[in-house]
């Protein structure tokens, strides 16, 4: 009986850190993103945290994940998870140069 | 020759009320057509990401000075949709004035 519990147990353990997402920190500083592509799994979050000293903002118009975080002044950061495949286009409206990619891999 | 001398004279007059709704035009389709769209009508591309949706400018009723104020701003320090950033850091004070201009010449354009 015993046995079978701690089995049951550790099966949990084992599928909770398999399911487990990562967020990623990605900085905005100097008016750009701190990586052009990154690379995350189905479930994972994406933190953007602005390191300028003027307002970011935070937006994509990629289908099936688009959305917009608003803008935000140093020091703060927006969130968003991608809970689908697939390459997303991720802005700044507030500076057009301001581009990066999110692909979005099977976990 | 004398129409000429006229017709050049005012042309002459017209050209930096042409060149400054162009710098206002150029600030526009760089920072503003995302959302409020090519015709200034609210419907840009991002648009949809909106609720409430971008502003309709062609029908802004809005002075130049509140104009001028939410553009520096933002529309949440006006008590609007904070979905509209502040633009205060990004543009100097010659290029909101002459935004300002411009979306004076849309609002002609669409009436």
């Amino acid at each position: 009986m015993r046995k079978s519990l701690l089995a049951a147990a550790l099966s949990v353990a084992i599928s909770t850190v398999l399911a487990q997402s990562t967020e990623h920190v990605v900085s905005q500083k100097g008016k750009a993103f701190s990586t052009k592509v990154l690379t995350v799994k189905v479930g994972d979050t994406v933190s953007f945290r602005n390191d300028d000293p003027f307002f970011h903002n935070i937006f994509s118009l990629s289908s099936g994940n688009d959305f917009d975080l608003g803008s935000y002044p140093q020091g703060q950061s927006r969130k968003t998870t991608f809970n689908k495949e697939g390459t997303f286009d991720v802005e700044c409206a507030i500076h057009p140069e301001m581009k990066m990619v999110v692909k979005v891999e099977k976990k | 020759m004398r129409c000429v001398a006229a017709a050049l004279a005012l042309l002459c007059l017209c050209l930096p009320a042409m060149a400054q709704s162009s710098a206002g035009e150029s600030v526009y389709r760089r920072y503003c057509v995302t959302c409020h769209g090519e015709k200034a009508d609210g419907k840009g591309p991002a648009a949809r990401l909106f609720t409430p949706p971008p502003a309709d400018l062609t029908a802004s009723t809005r002075s130049d000075q509140y104009k001028a104020s939410i553009i520096r701003l933002g529309g949440g320090a006006v008590g609007r949709s904070a979905s509209m950033p502040p633009w205060g850091q990004e543009l100097n004070a010659k290029q909101i004035d002459d935004l300002v201009d411009y979306l004076r010449t849309v609002k002609a354009t669409a009436l």
